[in-house]
This record gives C-alpha cells, sequence and structure tokens, in this order.
C-alpha cells in the first residue's frame, strides 16, 4: 500500500515537472532553460538553480536591473528562495538567450524531514504586467536527501535487512 | 532519546528512515494552483519618506486565502510600515493591493530599486510560502521642473492630397477583446480624511427629443445615434472609445449658408457629418487604411482623438497604431481643413508621425493618447507603457502651412503619477494635466506657451477619496467596471473660461461616505505664475447607481459641461453615457445600453485560466462646439451596448457563450436653454 502510493505521487512528481518542462517551451516572451529541475541537498544546505534565460520581449533586458523572479508554492517552514538575478550584471538583448547564469538560491532550514519538496517559479521584468513580459510558471523540486550519517545507515541497512529476511526465510 | 543499538535498532532506524521519505514525498506531491507576480506599482516619494503600492496578482486557478506579507524590503533596508501586512483572500485572476511606507532613500529619480516581499497563503488547508521582487523606479520630487526635449519632425501627405482622390481599398482592421490597456499604477492611500458629499446628482434623465428646449435641467439636445447599414462591422470586437469635434463655418453674400461638419472617431472608424450631425451616411465613414497607403507598425489600431482648431480652422484627427514585432508604434497626427474634408471624404491630410524613436524610447510603445489646443500650440500627451505619461506640443502655425516643424515633449518618467491622464480643455496659455501622489495628495503639472520648460508641484487635496472598491454590476450580473484601466487617472482638466480656475476630475470607488463608484471634482486657483493652489471638492455621485469616465469642456460663458458613463448599482443599470452641465445636478441619456460588453481572456497559467472580462470605456468625450452662432454649445461623443442577434461577433461572449450584441455610437450636441439661471454654477 505504501509502496503504491509512493509510486503514484512519484509519477505525479514527475508529471509536474514535465509540465514545468512543457510550460518552458511555450511561446512566452520570457522564458528559462532550466540546467536541471530537480537539486539535492541536505538539511541546512542550498541549492542553486542555474539556466538561461531566453528574451523574446523587444526589449533589453539587463538581469540586474530589468528582471526578477517570483516564488510560490513551496513549504516555508523548509525552504527559502533567494532571487540571484540582482547580483549579476547580463543584457541580454531582445531575441536572444543569456550564458549560464545562477538564476536562484533555495535555502533548506536545517532539521527539514527528509523528502522531495517542491515550489514554483517564474521570471517577469520591469515593462512587464498581467499576461506581457512573463514566463511561464515552473514547476521545480529540491530533493532533501539524509545527513551523511543517515545515509551510511541507509547503505548499511539495506544489506542487513535483506541478510535478516533471508535468515528468517531459511528458518 | 536512548540510542538503540544492536541489529534491532539499526532495522527500526531504517525502517523509520524509509517511513519518513515516503510520507516526505506523500506530503509535498500536491501541486499548487496559487502563483502570485507583480503589477506596475504607484509610488509617492517625500523628503525622507516613500510609500510603494504593490499590486500581487494570483496568476493560478485557486483562491489563495490567508495571504500575509511577512518580510519586505526595498533595496536592503527593511519598511518603516507595513500598512496591509494581512492580504486576506486574493481570488483567481485578482490582485490585491500591498502598501508598504519606506524611508526615502534619495536615489535619483529613475534608478531602480529593487522591492522583496515574502509571506505564506493558504491552500486546500495547507500553508505555502511565496516571496516576490520587483523593481521599483525612484520618483521625482514632489516638485520641479524640466526643459522640454526637442526633435524635428516632417509632415506627409496622404494620396489625396497630392493626386487623384479615391478611397483606398483598406480592410477590415481587426481589433482582438484583449485589448492591451495594461492595468496603470495603483494610487496610494493618502492621509485619510473624509469628504462631506456634496449634492447627489439624481439619476440621469432620458434626452429630451432633438432639437428643443429641455426637460426639467434645461438644456437643448439633438443627438444622433448613426445606425448605417452596416454598424457592427465598425464596432467589432471592443468598445470604442469615443472621440469627436466639429466646426460650423458660414459663408455667402446673399444669404448665410453655414456648413455644420462633425467628425466623430471610434476606435476602427472616422464618420462624419455635413449636417450638423443629423446624419453619418454609411459612405462618410472610412477606415485609417482607406485614407493613408501604408501600413505603419503592426498596423493602424484605435485610440483615436479629434481636435477642431479655430485659429487655423483645421481638423487634427490622432490614431495609434499597433505596435510593431519589434515593439515600437507611433501616433499619427493628421491635419485638415474642413473644406479638404467635405470635399475629399475625409481623405486629404498632411500627417506627422510621432514615433517611439521621436520620443527616445526605443522598443517601448505609447498608448491612450489626448490631444488639448492652445493659443500657438497642439498639445498631445500618450502614455510610454509601463513607465509615465508623455505630454508634447506641435505649432498650430506649422500644422496649419503643412510644414516641418518641431515636436516638444516631457521626460516620460516624470509622468508616472499621470500615467493614463488626459489634457485640460481651453488650453488658453499653457496646458495642465494631473495624477495622483495618493488618494489625498495630487501632482499637477503645466507647460506654459512661454519657454521651453515644465513645471510640476504637489499638495494635498482638501479631502481624501476611495481609491479602492470600485464594483458595481449591471443587472447581468456583471461589473461593467471590472477592466479597470485607466480608473483613477486624472481624465477631465478644463481651465474654466473667464477665471482663473482648473477643473480636474477622476474615478473614485466605494466607501464610506459613497455607497457606489462616483467622479470627484477637484477645483484649483490659478495664480500668476501658472501655479495652482487647491480650491474645493465635489462629487457627482449617487447611492444608487455608479458615475465614472468624465471628460470636461467650457465656453465663453464659463459653462462647464461634462460627459461620463453610468450604471451599476441597486437600481441596476447598464454602463452608459450620459452627458450635462456642472451645477444642473441633472445628467441627460439618449438611449441606455442593455448589457454589458464582455470578453473571455486568457492568462498565463500552464493550461491558461479563461476568465470573463467585462469591459467599457476607456473614455468619452465633450468638447466646445466651436460653433459661431452658439458660443455655449457642446458636442460629445460617447456609446451604449445594445443588443442585436444578427451580429454574433459583436461585443459579448461569457465563457464561451457569445450573445450578438452592438455597440452604438451616440453623438450629442447640447446648450443651456436661455431660461436656466446660472447664477447657481
Amino acid at each position: 500500500m505504501n509502496r503504491s502510493f509512493a509510486s503514484a505521487s512519484a509519477q505525479r512528481v514527475l508529471g509536474v515537472v514535465m509540465a514545468g518542462l512543457f510550460a518552458a517551451s511555450g511561446a512566452q516572451a520570457l522564458d528559462i532553460s532550466f540546467d536541471a529541475v530537480t537539486l539535492n541537498t541536505t538539511p541546512g544546505g542550498s541549492v542553486t538553480f542555474t539556466g538561461r534565460i531566453e528574451n523574446d520581449t523587444v526589449y533589453l533586458l539587463n538581469t540586474s536591473l530589468d528582471l526578477f523572479h517570483n516564488f510560490s508554492a513551496y513549504d516555508p517552514t523548509a525552504l527559502t528562495p533567494l532571487d540571484l538575478l540582482p547580483t549579476q550584471n547580463v543584457s541580454i538583448a531582445a531575441g536572444t538567450s543569456s550564458p549560464g547564469l545562477l538564476l536562484f538560491r533555495v535555502d533548506v532550514a536545517p532539521g527539514t524531514t527528509q523528502g522531495l519538496y517542491l515550489m514554483q517559479a517564474s521570471l517577469q521584468d520591469i515593462y512587464g504586467s498581467d499576461a506581457f513580459d512573463v514566463s511561464p510558471v515552473f514547476d521545480l523540486a529540491i530533493n532533501v536527501v539524509p545527513e551523511p550519517t543517515s545515509a551510511w545507515l541507509l547503505l548499511l541497512g539495506i544489506p542487513l535487512i535483506g541478510a535478516a529476511l533471508r535468515r528468517g526465510a531459511t528458518s | 532519546m536512548r540510542l538503540q543499538t544492536g541489529w534491532t535498532g539499526v532495522c527500526r532506524r531504517l525502517a523509520a528512515s524509509l517511513f519518513s521519505l515516503l510520507f516526505s514525498f506523500a506530503a509535498v506531491a500536491v501541486t499548487s494552483t496559487v502563483h502570485f507576480q507583480t503589477n506596475l506599482p504607484g509610488v509617492y516619494g517625500q523628503p525622507g519618506a516613500l510609500r510603494v503600492a504593490l499590486p500581487i496578482r494570483n496568476v493560478g486557478n485557486s483562491p489563495a486565502s490567508d495571504v500575509a506579507v511577512n518580510s519586505v524590503s526595498l533595496a536592503g533596508v527593511g519598511p518603516v510600515n507595513v500598512l496591509n501586512p494581512a492580504l486576506g483572500i486574493v481570488g483567481a485572476g485578482s490582485q490585491a493591493v500591498l502598501e508598504v511606507d519606506f524611508v526615502n532613500p534619495g536615489a535619483v529619480p529613475g534608478t531602480r530599486l529593487l522591492m522583496r516581499v515574502s509571506g505564506t497563503y493558504r491552500l486546500s488547508g495547507k500553508t505555502y510560502g511565496f516571496a516576490l521582487n520587483r523593481q521599483i523606479i525612484a520618483p521625482p520630487p514632489p516638485d520641479g521642473s524640466r526643459s522640454l526635449t526637442v526633435v524635428a519632425i516632417q509632415p506627409q501627405f496622404t494620396l489625396c492630397r497630392i493626386g487623384p482622390c479615391s478611397p483606398l481599398p483598406g480592410g477590415p482592421q481587426p481589433f482582438e477583446p484583449a485589448e492591451v490597456n495594461l492595468p496603470g499604477p495603483p494610487v496610494p492611500t493618502g492621509v485619510f480624511n473624509p469628504p462631506v458629499p456634496s449634492f447627489v446628482t439624481p439619476p440621469p434623465l432620458l434626452a429630451p427629443n432633438a432639437p428643443g428646449p429641455g426637460g426639467t435641467g434645461g438644456i437643448f439636445f439633438n443627438t444622433t445615434t448613426p445606425n448605417a447599414p452596416n454598424p457592427n462591422a465598425l464596432f467589432s470586437g471592443i468598445p470604442p472609445d469615443m472621440s469627436g469635434a466639429s466646426s460650423t463655418v458660414c459663408r455667402g453674400d446673399i444669404a448665410i449658408i453655414c456648413t455644420d461638419l462633425v467628425l466623430m472617431t471610434g476606435n476602427t472608424f472616422l464618420a462624419y457629418s455635413t449636417d450638423g450631425g443629423q446624419t453619418f451616411p454609411n459612405a462618410q465613414i472610412v477606415r485609417a487604411n482607406n485614407v493613408y497607403a501604408d501600413t505603419p507598425d503592426g498596423g493602424f489600431c484605435c485610440d483615436q482623438i479629434l481636435q477642431y482648431v479655430p485659429q487655423i480652422d483645421r481638423y487634427v484627427w490622432l490614431i495609434q497604431t499597433r505596435r510593431a514585432a519589434t515593439g515600437p508604434n507611433r501616433l499619427r497626427i493628421a491635419v485638415a481643413s474642413p473644406a479638404a474634408i467635405a470635399s475629399t471624404g475625409a481623405l486629404a491630410w498632411t500627417y506627422y508621425d510621432l514615433t517611439s524613436a521621436t520620443f527616445g524610447i526605443g522598443t517601448n510603445w505609447l498608448d491612450y493618447p489626448d490631444m488639448a489646443v492652445g493659443n500657438n500650440f497642439l498639445y498631445f500627451s500618450v502614455d510610454q507603457v509601463g513607465t509615465g505619461l508623455i505630454v508634447g506640443r506641435l505649432p498650430l502655425a506649422d500644422l496649419a502651412a503643412g510644414v516641418g516643424t518641431t515636436v516638444e515633449y516631457t521626460t516620460p518618467s516624470d509622468g508616472a503619477s499621470a500615467y493614463g491622464g488626459h489634457l485640460s480643455q481651453n488650453a488658453m496659455d499653457g496646458v495642465y494635466w494631473a495624477g495622483h501622489n495618493s488618494s489625498s495628495n495630487m501632482r499637477v503639472f503645466r507647460m506654459p506657451e512661454a519657454g521651453n520648460r515644465y513645471f510640476w508641484q504637489s499638495f494635498d487635496t482638501p479631502h481624501s477619496w476611495a481609491n479602492s472598491n470600485f464594483v458595481t454590476n449591471a443587472p447581468d450580473n456583471l461589473d461593467w467596471l471590472a477592466f479597470g484601466f485607466p480608473r483613477s487617472s486624472v481624465l477631465g482638466v478644463v481651465r474654466r473660461a473667464g477665471t482663473n480656475d482648473l477643473w480636474l476630475a477622476w474615478s473614485a470607488g466605494r466607501d464610506g461616505s459613497f455607497a457606489q463608484p462616483h467622479v470627484e471634482l477637484l477645483t484649483l486657483n490659478r495664480n500668476a505664475d501658472g501655479s495652482v493652489t487647491a480650491g474645493g471638492q465635489a462629487q457627482i455621485w449617487n447611492p444608487s447607481l455608479a458615475f465614472q469616465y468624465p471628460s470636461l469642456s467650457t465656453d465663453s460663458n464659463g459653462d462647464l459641461a461634462v460627459a461620463l458613463s453610468w450604471g451599476g448599482g441597486p437600481d441596476g443599470h447598464y454602463g452608459s453615457f450620459a452627458v450635462g452641465f456642472w451645477g444642473d445636478f441633472a445628467v441627460y441619456y439618449i438611449d441606455a445600453s442593455n448589457l454589458t460588453a464582455a470578453y473571455d481572456v486568457a492568462d498565463t497559467a500552464t493550461p491558461p485560466n479563461i476568465t470573463n472580462q467585462p469591459r467599457w470605456g476607456d473614455y468619452v468625450t465633450v468638447r466646445n462646439a466651436a460653433n459661431p452662432r452658439s458660443s455655449s454649445q457642446f458636442t460629445a461623443y460617447g456609446y451604449a451596448v445594445k443588443t442585436d442577434a444578427t451580429n454574433r461577433d459583436g461585443c459579448k461572449t461569457v465563457l464561451g457563450t457569445v450573445t450578438g450584441c452592438r455597440f452604438e455610437p451616440q453623438f450629442v450636441r447640447f446648450e443651456f436653454s436661455n431660461n436656466i439661471n446660472r447664477s447657481h454654477r
């Protein structure tokens, strides 16, 4: 039961990530090609989403002056997103793509339970309003993995469980 | 907690870890359908203090509840005060306006300042976080002045102006329902100082038949609702922005013969009448592409404005183009004499193009223009979209001669507070325009004809006014004011003849003093140097219906003519058009609407959410009639929305259900009757 539920959940996570990728291929004026839509970190760690911004607006856009991210749909006790575009000074001509950029960082609170945490992000420019000069809404995921000690326990434990089960079966 | 050792303990910890992992999957694998983005903010800067009104829009497909802001900063510095940290429910496709006070960083006007906002909301019983970023543009100081920028421009000529004359074949000018008037910035809330409501304006009266003595208000009416054989083709798609002008030229040695020429435009047409507006024959209706051989930018669009300029006996016709694929567009300002219009079927024009490049705004674009006439200049205004109002001028003498000239214009970022505003009619020796710093503080701009500078000043209004809650439903349960542009921009501006008064009018919302959206009026006293001081404040209002979209004009008697829209409220009226005189305490309508224009609009979500967007406006106009036979005659231009089963492509779709309808343009010529005691004005 648990396994099938987990499987269904995983498929749904995959589904929304795919939706995000599908949205990214849309024809909106701003777009992001993420290097990865799921990143791993540990509790207390952080991840930085990277990628390229496609500027299909009619404006010359500067990352520190004209562009900014919006974030939603995340667990506020676990995640804190921080837009990194203002810290960079990259101009993106109309109809071109940026070089690889540090887009935004997501800090994971210490003590966060391991698991997959979802969030949404979009990009706007300063000229944008409502349906203009905005990107699709992207679904992203941060996979909070066990602390190294827990990971070692996991690695050690699986063979041990297997051994225990086999011993029980033979007895 | 006791440390478990041995095989049993290891297995239990492993099982717990696996369960935790699985549970985490289950806990987070819920797709939220709320996402916030921001719209153009309103910014009110004073020495030491900066108030930002930031619209936060839910572009998801579910309402967000308990929306709360818990962290705000501007350029890395925290707020002095968050006025409304609890935003409550923000429905899908709706927005809330967050208002925050900061210490004014004193940045150079035009500098970008990063505003960060974070908080939480609830959806389906769970709490989620959001974080928003927006670059705020540092505003100009409350008072100041600046030199006009000067650019040379050259005239061009339509084919009929220089050769054989016949209408170009042209073609339909399609006009999408979701025509791009982006929401303007919200007006920051000012110091609460509620007004004492002025005299209640009674519900509009049906206009008397034309021509003849008026009803209780005692004004003469002469009305026309052109009903050409195929009027629908002219008005499909979107409510027409009605503008017009009229002239009367009398000549003759034996008998005086007067030609009463009336021009009227909606978004996609120009119609003219040679009988004073009694008829607008179908053959006297043209589109821009019947006149012009080129297709500039993305083609001819909309937002047309007409002015008659008596001192040079010329009509001036402004039309806006669509954005080119690369972004820019233009205003085309065309000039022709009444005689040329009558003889060529409104096909022979000398015109000047004012492009995005003219104003040095690169690939940005221009929208929502207006015009006014002074002693020596034609004035125009237009929004640089997302930035501010540009105001410029052209010498009348050059327009009359049809020669190369110079355009002088203001810096767009100076006009951020005047976004969506219109110009003062009867400009005389200098034009005025205005905007709101807040709901209790105004910024008034002036451009004297002498010199090449413009000035602005800020001052408190006598009373505050409601800058939110404009909801008022028509009988079809649609909020006819839902579109929201230009909302509270100062649309009515006039220098009252024979006085030192400047009158301003704008749309206000509902509050404890006014049960329905209404029109606020402010009088200003002009000083010798052209600066102004606040005078009195009044309202055009009624507790049972709304008044909005004011336009003002004046005559040599100092009469103040008003055109506006009305509807909604508990009495249940559809959004309609009316005219009247200030002080008459009545407005008159011709033919009221019997449904609300509305469209299905898709947002940016994936897949898009389809919502129904009612729409009225974006403007109606009233102008002095320039009639030598009557110094107090006005012409006004508006419309009604009428059911019409034969026009399925008309003006209404409600989530896929199409209702046949048409826009009925309305022309009104009206004046005070002689038996009216003007002493009450």
